[in-house]
Order: C-alpha cells, then structure tokens, then sequence
C-alpha cells in the first residue's frame, strides 16, 4: 500500500516543483501581448468644473495599452471586480465613499488614490505620518521635491523592466507637481522614493499576492501605490525624438515607462508558492544539494554553539552538501570553489573583520550583528540593527515567535503569514534594518521596523551602495538557537538555504 | 473672468455689431466661449491682385512690408499702404524667407520648381537655382548657419541649401504629410508631419531623421514654431488642439484646448506687442475665419490665451521682429461663402489691453 501511494506522492512533489520552477522563471511579469483584451475596471469620481483631471487620458492611455477599459465612479459594488483582470483606482475617486470595498478583492489593484491607501491596508490610518500629499499650495518647496525621484530597489521584476537605478530620476515634468507619498509595511516593497524629502517616502511600492499588508491581513492580489494626481498623468516623464537616443535622459525620463511596467506587472499572475510541507521542501533541497559545497564559517571548537554548529553541518551533509569548514580566522579565499557561504553566529565579528564581504558565491550569515560588516544595514548598532533578549544589549524580552510578512517568496518555506513559532524557546533573536532591494520575509512581533529573515537578490543596492555579488540573507540564530528550532523554524531555515543556491529555480 | 470684464469691454462693444457675422458663425460653432484677444488693427494694406498671399516679411523699422503673392513679390509702404515696388517671378511663388539684415530674400517657386535668391534693396533677382526635389512647399531659413532648407511635401523630401554658395548640399526623404518647419538653431530642424500625428526631428548636419515627437490630444500637426531660447515648441493641429513641446526631452508637456479647426500656420515671438506686453506670444490661424494664441506666461507655464475672429481666412501670418505687432492675409469671405476675386487684404494686429486679459486668462 505504501509503495502504491508512495511513488505517485514523489511524482506529485516533483511535478509540483518543477511546476514551481517555472512559474518563479517566468510568472513575474506577462508579456503585453498576453494582457491584450484584458478588462480593467477603472473607478475614478468627480471633479470641480475646471480642475484639473486626467482620468480620460488614462483611460485612452490603457486602452493603448492593450486593455478593455470599463470606467466607473467610486459608488460601484465591489461584485463589479468580478472576471476582471485589474482594478485602477484614480484619485479622482472619493475614498471615504470607496471605503474597503476592494480591501478582500482578490483581484490585482492599481491605485493612485492615496487616501484610500489605508482602506486597502496598504498604509496605516494616519495622514501625514503613514501616507500624504504634496501640492503646489500647501507644500510650494516640496512640491519641487517631488519632481525627482530615486530608484530604491533595482532588482523587483517592475524595477528590471524600466531599468530603474539606483538614481535620481524625473518623476513629473518640469512644474511643481502634486503627489501621494506612503510609508508601506515591512512586507511592501518600495520601488522608488521621492529624493530630497525626510523619511524616505515612497512614490511607487508594491506589494505581492499573500504579502503582509499593515492592517495584518495578507494582500488578496497584487497591488501598486504610485505618486499621481487627479491631473497630472500627462505630466508623467517621457523622452521622445533626438533626446530619446541620449542614455542619461533615456534613464531620466522615466515616470510613465515606471507607471505601464507597473500596470503591467499588477495584471500579471504571480508566482504559485508551495505550500507549506517540510517532506516536500526537503526532497527539493535535497536535489538541488547533490553536488555543491559549502562553505561553514565557525570559531572552530566555540565553547557556546558548538554543538548547534555540529548540528548544522551534520544538517547540510544530510540533505547532501558537501560540507567544509573554516575558522573565523582562516583567509577568505577558503570560499574559492564553493556553493554557498554560511556564516555562523559562533564567530566573532570583531575577528571574522571584513572577510566574505564581496565573495562572489550566495552567503548567509546566522548573526545579525555583523549586518553593518556585510552591507546588510546600515552602522548604526541598535538603530540599524540589533537583537531582542540579549540581557546586556537590548531593551527586549527574549523571543521565539517571528511574524511572517513575505509569505509570497519562497523563503518563507509556504508559511502563511503572520506569527509562528520560531524556536521552541525564547530566546536571542538578531534583526537589521535591509535597504529596499531585500526581500522582507520575517520581522520581530510587534517591531515591523526590525527584520529578522531578509535576502538581497544578486545585483541589489545594499548599504553604502554596495552591490551584492551574489545573494545575500540574514537568519536571526543566536549562537545554539539551531538545536531549539521548531519545524517550521527548520524549514525557515532549509527555504533559505534553498533560495540562496537558487534551487528553487527562481 | 473674461476679457469682457475688464477694460476691453468698451472696445469689445464697439467691435461688437461690426463682427455680427462671424461671431454669429463662432457661436454656431460653439466657440463664442473662448476668450476675446483684444487686439486691434493699427494698418490696413489691400494687396495687389487677386492671387494669394503665400508669405510676408516685414521690413527693417516696421516701414516696409513684403509680400509674395502671384508671380511677384510686392512691397508696401506701411505708413500708407502704398504699393513701393514690385519683384516679377517667372512662375507663381509658393514661399518666401528673408535675412533681413543680409538684404537677401529667397522664393520658391512652382512649374517648374526652382528657388530665386533676391536682393530686397534694391529689389532684383540675383540668381535662380533649380529644385530637383520636387515641387517646394515651404522654405525655412537658418541665416546664422548659413542654411536654407526647401521643403516638398509633394516630393517628401527635404533640401538643405548652403546661402553661401547657393548650392544644394544634402537632402532627406521624408514621408508623410509635410507641413510647417522650425528649427531651434543649434542643429535640429522640426517638421510637422500630419501623417503620423508627431513632429519630425532633423538633424540638419547629417540631414538625417533622429525621432519624432508623438502628440497625444492633438491631431494632424499642420503650424509649428519655435521659441530657440526656450527651446519650445509650440504646435497647431488640424483638430484645433495646440500642444507646448520641451525639445530638450522631446516632451509633449502642455494641451491646450483647441478652439479653432482647420489648417494653420504659426509664429512665436517674445514681446510680440512691444515690451510691456506678454513675455511671449504663439499665433496660429489659416483656413478658419479665427485667429488664436498661447501666451507665454513663463518658460514653464503657457495658456490659451484666446481668440480674435476674422473676416475670412488666414493666408499667411509674420511677427514684426521690433515689437510693432502682427501681420495678417486676410482673404475675405462673406456669409455666403469665399468671394472669388475678391482682394486680400494685409492687416497689422497691435494690442489694446493685452497685459490686463492675459492676466484673466492665465
């Protein structure tokens, strides 16, 4: 009976992996081809008679695009999303009147509507602290300001299609220009800032299907925040005729290429994420080890946490890497060769100094404070990264539950999101503060600011714009905590390992 | 507020009864909501013959105007509407340009086509050169970089002359619907090309095509001209839309609303009523019995400015280089339609109260 059962269960796991190998490959952003005839809802409302409103533009605008537009005003019933592809919200719209009606949706939503930013979760409730505008009459200097942009994350599917750097770049053209700006939770992904202003406001942010919205729920869709006005789409930078062939401007001009790739991207399906199964995970794991080396960094016969460094090599050699070790103190060309650096919490970031910095094979490092060494965050200690429950370094109780944000990458091993159990235990857990190219994927209860499970794509900006050579992910462990973890802990912990190889095909 | 409202309400009124018809015919049209220019004829200039009037350049001083109409270029005394000389052509004149302060002038001409370069004083031919590129449709003068460029709508093409020599010195093969040409001086030549809704890019050392700029909201470009300080482009389309171009990004930044259908030619200028009026002014008119401006409010901020009706249509327009205002063709039509035969007549538009309703306007 086992037998019987047994081999299609293998052949389910593997079709559902190589299934998952492609759709990571290629689910992230459809062709515009395959939008083609696609219907957009567009809710937009009413103007004063003379104010400015673009709302026909766009419409004219996505049709160009390919898509069937269908325009309503904000009193439409949320049933209205049905067989729909994408909802565009305009600003235009009253959100008081919208609410959240399209907050469950679970269609992909594109809005300029800042207002309704918290309606939707994708924002907490507060004007001027979590979201705000900016215009010409209340805000004459800023209004300035927001006309350049800043390319925060380089790396997001949107961020590769409009070749976004990290750079100033023309948001609106030259006019002082109004704006919607957010601060969005810890499992959004800013796709560029407004420069010049305090707090790194967002101008565009995303956040993938099953992210962590900051209401708590997990986004029912994809959805888009982006910085316009009730009338300034046609103010959106472009570059045409002999300016278009100079790259600088080219690169400059970018405001309306940012708004289609990310409509583009909004109406794409995402990923499939594997759902939650350690035996699954593992037989994954297992076959992308057979063949690649590791490298293990340790203090070499520690006092504390040489028992869980055993445990973790004796983990790896299980699933199938070849294991070698190195001491802190061993010259980083130790890497040469290898698959993968992990770097144990066991060493010393005084000792360990700057080695493995820029090796150009996927790292991860099981201790949080040496974020700043590795360009994980910025230097500043406690502020820009730290620990809970370290009795002489931090002000928090020891912990062991994380709250999963990014549950949509696969990282999060099919964890849904929210709170789980981390380690059996409480105990020391390591955070830092990762710049916009990370993938967020955990963060400490309670402390959406302090990331504990994060990763930089290879290419990402990484602090002091340092470019990651390879992937790079940070696991909260405390010296022994690998012993303590719970299951899905474990399969935190094989997830990452996973991606940082690349084995999940992404 | 409207420009009735302020001081031009007078002079509106008084205007009022003498423009029955045609703003009868705006309001019929539904265009009696746009504002009024308040401008007024200072001269009045019947020209000779019955042929239209394909180009005018204004003289130095403001003292003389020359017109290309027919077989010859005419020139008028301004002060009196004199005719105080004629240029006879051996074939109808298409287009005129003139480096004024060279005192050389250049007509194309049609059957067959070919390009007279003349002397405005004494007024002579000094030489003909023949155009292989097709009949000319329009002439562009760059006097600074020694060029004139021919263009041939029905040959798609474009010529480019060297002023020095006389001779052609490349061409391009531009298709589409070719219309008006500006160029911004420092090696770019725009071409309205009604065919593809966008403005034309040239690169004038290479004579090669480098873009185009796409217009959204503003179909069939048919007038185009150039603010080379700025570096705007300010474009006319067919539909009555008009459109404000960044050339620096090739960016289609300001829709204005089009009052006025039909094809146009236009003109810019800075102060185009003297010093203490707009800082800068783009007129538009042609086929519609209307003529209509953007008002240059600052290098980032342009408005329509308005409307000023017409007793007929528009054959040609040219800005007084000194302030002193702007020159018409005016062909007159009667309410019953185009009076064949009928003269056309030179008017030089000047301001009333500018200041004070593009104030209203903005």
């Amino acid at each position: 009976m086992n037998r019987r059962f047994h081999l299609p269960g293998v052949l389910g796991r593997w079709l559902l992996a190589f299934g998952l190998s492609l759709a990571t490959a290629h689910a992230a952003m459809l062709p515009w081809s395959a939008l083609r005839g696609k219907t957009v809802l567009f809710v937009t409302g009413n103007t004063p008679a003379g104010a400015p409103n673009d709302d026909a533009l766009v419409r004219q605008h996505l049709e160009k695009l390919g898509f069937k537009v269908r325009t309503v005003d904000e009193s439409v019933s949320a049933t209205a999303a049905r067989g729909i592809s994408l909802i565009v919200i305009s600003s235009t719209a009253n959100a008081h009147a919208l609410g959240t009606k399209f907050a469950g949706t679970p269609v992909p939503l594109f809005t300029w509507n800042t207002f309704d930013y918290p309606n939707l979760g994708m924002t907490g409730p507060q004007l001027h602290r979590d979201f705000g505008i900016v215009d010409p009459t209340q805000h004459y200097a800023d209004s300035f300001s927001v006309l350049y942009g800043y390319g925060a994350n380089t790396t997001s599917a949107i961020s590769k299609a409009v070749g976004l750097k990290p750079q100033l770049f023309g948001t609106l053209y030259l006019e002082p220009g109004t704006v919607g700006w957010a601060h969005p939770g810890p499992g959004g992904t800013v796709i560029a800032y407004f420069d010049g202003m305090a707090d790194d406001k967002a101008a565009v942010f995303t956040y993938e299907r099953d992210a962590s919205l900051v209401d708590g729920r997990a986004a029912p869709a994809r959805r888009v925040g982006f910085y316009l006005a009730d009338g300034n789409f046609h103010l959106l930078t472009a570059v045409h005729g002999p300016a278009a062939k100079d790259p600088q401007l080219h690169s400059w001009a970018i405001g309306l290429k940012l708004f289609d790739e990310a409509i583009r991207w909004a109406a794409s399906q995402p990923a499939p994420v594997a759902p939650y199964d350690p035996a699954a995970l593992n037989s994954r794991i297992a076959r992308a080890a057979h063949g690649r080396k590791v490298l293990f960094v340790e203090r070499v016969n520690a006092g504390e946490g040489r028992a869980a460094d055993e445990h973790i090599v004796a983990h790896l050699r299980s699933l199938g890497f070849d294991v070698a070790i190195a001491d802190q103190t061993d010259p980083p060309t130790r890497a040469a060769g290898m698959d993968l650096v992990i770097i144990s919490g066991s060493c010393s970031k005084y000792k360990l100094a700057n080695k493995y910095i820029d090796v150009k094979v996927p790292l991860i490092s099981l201790e949080g404070l040496m974020s700043d060494s590795l360009h994980f965050s910025g230097r500043n200690r406690y502020v820009d990264y730290g620990e809970h429950g370290e009795e002489k370094e931090s002000d928090d109780p020891p912990d062991n539950y994380l709250d999963i944000v990014g549950a949509w990458n696969p990282m999060a091993a099919g964890l849904h999101p929210g709170l789980v159990k981390f380690t059996h235990h409480p105990g020391i857990l390591k955070w830092a503060a990762p710049l916009p190219d990370a993938i967020v994927i955990a963060t400490l209860p309670n402390s959406p600011n302090e990331r504990a499970i994060f990763g930089y794509p290879k290419d990402a900006v990484m602090a002091d714009g340092f470019i990651a050579p390879a992937r790079r992910v940070l696991l909260p462990f405390d010296n022994p905590s690998f012993d303590d973890l719970t299951a899905q802990g474990r399969a935190l912990f094989d997830a990452v390992v996973l991606w940082s190889i690349g084995g999940d095909g992404s | 507020m409207s420009t009735f409202d302020h001081n031009a309400t007078r002079y509106s009124m008084r205007r009022f009864w003498r423009c029955m018809p045609w703003l009868a015919a705006c309001l019929f049209c539904g265009l009696a909501s746009a504002a009024m220019l308040p401008l007024r004829i200072v001269h009045r200039i019947v020209v000779q013959g019955t042929a239209p009037v394909r180009a005018i350049v204004p003289g130095p001083g403001g003292t003389q105007v020359y017109v290309a109409s027919g077989r010859e270029i005419q020139v008028y005394d301004v002060a009196t509407g004199n005719l105080a000389g004629t240029l006879p052509l051996p074939a109808p004149v298409l287009d005129m340009t003139a480096d004024e302060p060279a005192g050389v002038g250049y007509a194309a001409l049609a059957a067959p086509a070919r390009l007279v370069v003349f002397g405005l004083r004494p007024l002579r031919i000094t030489s003909t050169i023949r155009l292989t590129d097709g009949v000319p449709s329009a002439l562009l003068l760059d006097a600074a970089r020694h060029a004139l460029y021919v263009e041939s709508a029905a040959g798609a093409s474009l010529a480019k002359f060297d002023t020095t020599s006389g001779k052609r010195v490349a061409a391009l093969r531009l298709p589409g619907a070719l219309r008006q040409m500006a160029t911004d001086g420092r090696g770019t030549l725009y071409v309205a090309n009604m065919s593809h809704a966008a403005i034309d890019a040239v690169d004038t050392a290479r004579m090669t095509r480098t873009g185009a700029i796409p217009l959204d909201g503003c179909t069939d470009p048919t007038g185009l001209a150039m603010d080379p300080v700025g570096r705007r482009l300010f474009v006319a389309c067919r539909d009555g839309g008009r459109a404000v171009i960044d050339t620096d990004m090739g960016f289609a930044f300001q829709q204005l609303p089009g009052n006025v259908q039909g094809a146009v030619r236009t003109v810019f200028g800075f102060h185009p009523f003297g010093a203490s009026s707009w800082k800068g002014g783009a007129f538009s008119a042609g086929e519609a019995p209307q003529l209509t401006a953007i008002r240059m409010n600052a290098f980032i901020s342009y408005s329509a400015a308005g409307t000023y009706p017409l007793d007929g249509s528009c054959e040609s327009l040219a800005l007084d280089t000194g302030g002193r205002g702007l020159w018409l063709a005016v062909a007159p039509t009667s309410a019953a339609g185009s009076q064949a035969g009928a003269p056309v007549e030179l008017r030089l538009l000047s301001a009333t109260a500018l200041s004070e309703a593009a104030g209203a306007s903005k």
